[in-house]
């Protein structure tokens, strides 16, 4: 179907919010070449489960196109619109399954050899509407702790190297209080600047039991019945033998899509944690990996001022199959390729805490509870040095 | 489809400095014929005397984890022993789709190929293997496949008129070779051996070993099922099963041309970090291993040019549309690019070239060695090669 086919119809099977959006900007999304508006609906139909400031940089895209004249508009489009597209794409629902029409479409365009045309007029769009919606600077200067959890050990292997040119290395920290001084950070932190959801805690094993309040908060540990439940389903394509990866990618972001139990005492975050396992890679497996994309989604989506990631022990390597097994137990840990994992995990959380605004007043630190090290970066934190005395963790989380 | 929000024009720059660098260093470390030229007179011989053996991995690994500074630890064997004896190209660029199955077909056919990458369809165009057996009437037992993944099934033969399966080469899956030496054995002992790919964990559920395996196993590789069995219980990963296969088929057939993917380090699609590592480290000893395996076996020693590639590159950690190494989803230049090591008798030995190359270079040069055309076939034959 073609864009300017599109009615208010169409949008009735949508989420409440999700329906009024689109049908506010039915116009607009008549007049916008099809691969735009297909891409504009993926975001637009799980707008229910979105984080307000999500929310907001979606209207603000539709306020943006809205405000341009036809021309500016066509002009802006027009590598989209050039995009050569075959029929069968262009019949596909993409209004009530945009997910499945943006996986097809991907495949198409590299089958097609459109990819890189692809990369370069959605690059240039994004750069476009970034210059028009600059993002607003944060309520308070953002501070992401990554924790190195107490199993992880592996004494062979060079702590935070990629990150210390970027800070002050810190050779022996006096542990302190540990976890609950800097959960009690967050909490002062959370009790400070009072807003949803831009403070979080993730722990990738059984969370703290003195939790912070007013902190969005979930854990593979309570996650389990979730990861079960995900598990099963991939178990049932696996089983079936008919279904490829990209026949299970769109069945696992369906069921993110479906709604969720409550977990977490939160909808949106029961939503956020039930699309991590199902949208995520390895997410389902490996608890390390669950906290390093969690961290990078929640710092994507939620633009936290706060967070707190914690890495605990994955288990051993097993065949894909046994581990994508729900009822296999998974009780064999693997302390030292934890430690790996979660020192690269920490290094990308820093990357993605610089891809927000204001990246250069951001505190960033990272701490190995086994090895009594850490990493700190940002403000008074020369790059590339290292602390000649020990220090300890609260003072740490004062920088 | 995430919007990339940041391009990352000067990576493909960085990448082969990195490389150049790379060699450089290891070249002022190295004590043997670094620079050196090394070839001989290109003889014109009978055709028997040559032999090529390719090793490409499936899942590629980043220039951060190899070839920098500070990760040149994870391939002490690229670098000792591998490099000062080859010609290295430092920038081969894949532009096809960077799915492994279909990148590793498009490597095979000299022609980017477009199908569903999980499809495990054979080929519309035909593969070196056929243009190798055609133009030459060599016989079935001297081209084969061994892949640790069992969707590469139909990588031997294309489905291309006048070519097809009847040139094609003869495909192990020492996987399947293992469920149908040992259907009874406990499946724990083997776990490591039989881990498929992030990706496509399906595979194993939709097919079974069977007697053409056993075939393969009694009348081509010559063992017994005991002795594979056990032999298998004392290694580490599919990949060194598969170099283990490898190196009987190399002592019982001694086919002309040998093509052995490697997949381990696909791990990193888990998203763990150690696991990738481990593959890089695991995949560096297995090249050597191969290497040494040719040089000890005088079918082999003295005739062979070996070819080791990545099918293609992994992300960058710069492009946000990724997750960095986890993946090769974006299209960037790290993604794309990647290299490539020639050694052999008549390689230049310690050279470093810095010129662009595409994939699909390797089917031409590879037709021009051993002696046989490749009219469907796009690429360019690599004059520092031949």
């Amino acid at each position: 179907m073609e864009p300017t086919k599109l009615t208010r119809d169409d949008f009735r099977t949508y989420r409440p919010l999700a329906q009024k959006l689109a049908c506010d900007h039915l116009d607009l999304l008549r007049s916008l070449p099809l691969v735009l508006s297909a891409v504009l609906l993926r975001e637009v139909i799980d707008f229910d489960s979105r984080f307000p400031r999500e929310r907001a940089a979606i209207e603000a895209q539709f306020t943006f196109l809205e405000g341009l004249t036809a021309q500016e508009r066509g002009s802006l489009t027009k590598g989209f619109a050039d995009l050569q597209l075959q029929s069968s794409l262009v019949d596909e629902d993409w209004v009530q399954h945009p997910q499945k029409f943006e996986e097809d479409l991907s495949a198409y365009l590299w089958a097609s050899k459109q990819h890189d045309a692809f990369r370069i007029v959605a690059t240039q769009f994004a750069e476009e509407l970034a210059k028009a919606t600059p993002p607003s600077k944060p309520l308070a200067r953002r501070w992401v702790v990554v924790v190195l959890g107490p199993e992880l050990r592996n004494d062979h292997y060079p702590l935070f190297r990629k990150l210390r040119p970027q800070g002050v290395y810190y050779p022996k920290v006096e542990t302190d209080g540990g976890m609950q001084t800097i959960l009690a950070s967050l909490q002062k932190r959370a009790s400070d600047v009072s807003l949803a959801y831009s403070h979080w805690y993730v722990d990738g094993g059984t969370p703290e039991s003195n939790q912070p309040a007013d902190v969005s908060r979930f854990s593979w540990g309570q996650s389990a019945t979730l990861r079960a439940a995900v598990l099963q389903k991939v178990q049932a394509v696996i089983d079936s033998g008919s279904g490829g990866p990209e026949m299970l990618r769109s069945i696992m972001a369906n069921w993110a899509l479906e709604g969720s139990k409550a977990q977490f005492g939160d909808s949106l975050v029961d939503q956020f944690v039930m699309s991590l396992y199902g949208e995520g890679s390895g997410t389902q497996i490996f608890s390390t990996t669950f906290v390093q994309w969690a961290a990078r989604e929640i710092l994507r989506r939620a633009e936290p001022v706060s967070l707190v990631a914690r890495f605990g022990p994955r288990q051993k390597q097993r065949t894909m199959n046994q581990m994508f097994t729900p009822s296999a137990s998974d009780t064999t840990l693997d302390f030292e390729g934890s430690l790996v994992d979660a020192d690269f995990g920490a290094y990308y959380t820093w990357i993605n805490l610089n891809r927000l605004p204001n990246p250069e007043m951001a505190t960033f630190i990272a701490w190995s509870e086994a090895h009594k090290q850490a990493i700190a970066i940002g403000p008074g934190c020369p790059r590339g040095t290292e602390a000649p005395n020990s220090t300890s963790l609260s003072r740490l989380l004062q920088i | 489809m995430n919007f990339p929000l940041r391009s990352s024009t000067s990576q493909l720059r960085s990448l082969v400095w990195n490389r150049r660098e790379f060699l450089r260093l290891a070249a002022a470390s190295a004590v043997s014929t670094t620079f050196t030229p090394a070839l001989r007179a290109r003889g014109v011989g009978s055709f028997d005397r040559r032999k090529v053996v390719i090793v490409t991995f499936g899942g590629g690994a980043r220039d951060e984890e190899t070839f920098a500074p500070d990760a040149q630890q994870n391939i002490p064997g690229m670098i000792k022993t591998l490099l000062p004896q080859s010609t290295f190209f430092g920038q081969v660029v894949n532009h096809g789709i960077l799915g492994h199955y279909v990148a590793t077909t498009s490597l095979a056919t000299g022609v980017y190929e477009t199908f569903n990458n999980f499809s495990g369809v054979a080929p519309p165009h035909p593969t070196l293997f056929e243009y190798f057996r055609r133009d030459l009437s060599r016989p079935a037992h001297d081209a084969w496949v061994i892949s640790p993944s069992n969707g590469f099934r139909n990588m031997g033969g294309s489905t291309a008129r006048r070519y097809g399966p009847a040139f094609g080469a003869g495909v192990i899956l020492p996987k399947q070779l293992l469920e149908a030496a040992a259907p009874g054995h406990p499946t724990n002992d083997f776990d490591r051996l039989l881990r498929d790919t992030y990706e496509e964990p399906h595979t194993l559920a939709a097919q079974t070993a069977g007697e053409a395996e056993l075939r393969q196993m009694e009348e081509i590789l010559r063992f017994s099922r005991d002795e594979f069995v056990h032999h298998a219980l004392s290694l580490d990963s599919a990949d060194e099963l598969s170099v283990y296969v490898a190196r009987q088929l190399m002592l019982q057939v001694a086919p002309s041309l040998m093509w052995i993917t490697l997949h381990d380090i696909d791990v990193a699609h888990s998203g763990a970090f150690s696991l990738y590592l481990d593959g890089i480290q695991r995949t560096d000893r297995l090249c050597v291993e191969i290497w040494n395996q040719i040089q000890a076996n005088p079918e082999y020693a003295g005739k062979t040019t070996m070819f080791v590639l990545p099918d293609f590159g992994r992300d960058s950690d710069g492009d946000p549309a990724g997750n960095g190494f986890q993946h090769h989803r974006t299209g960037d230049a790290a993604s794309r690019t990647t290299w490539m090591m020639v050694l052999g008798p008549e390689i230049r030995q310690g050279a470093f070239v810095q010129r662009p190359i595409d994939s699909l270079d390797l089917v031409p040069t590879v037709g021009r060695i051993l002696g046989f055309s490749t009219p469907l076939a796009d690429g360019s034959v690599l004059p520092e090669v031949v």
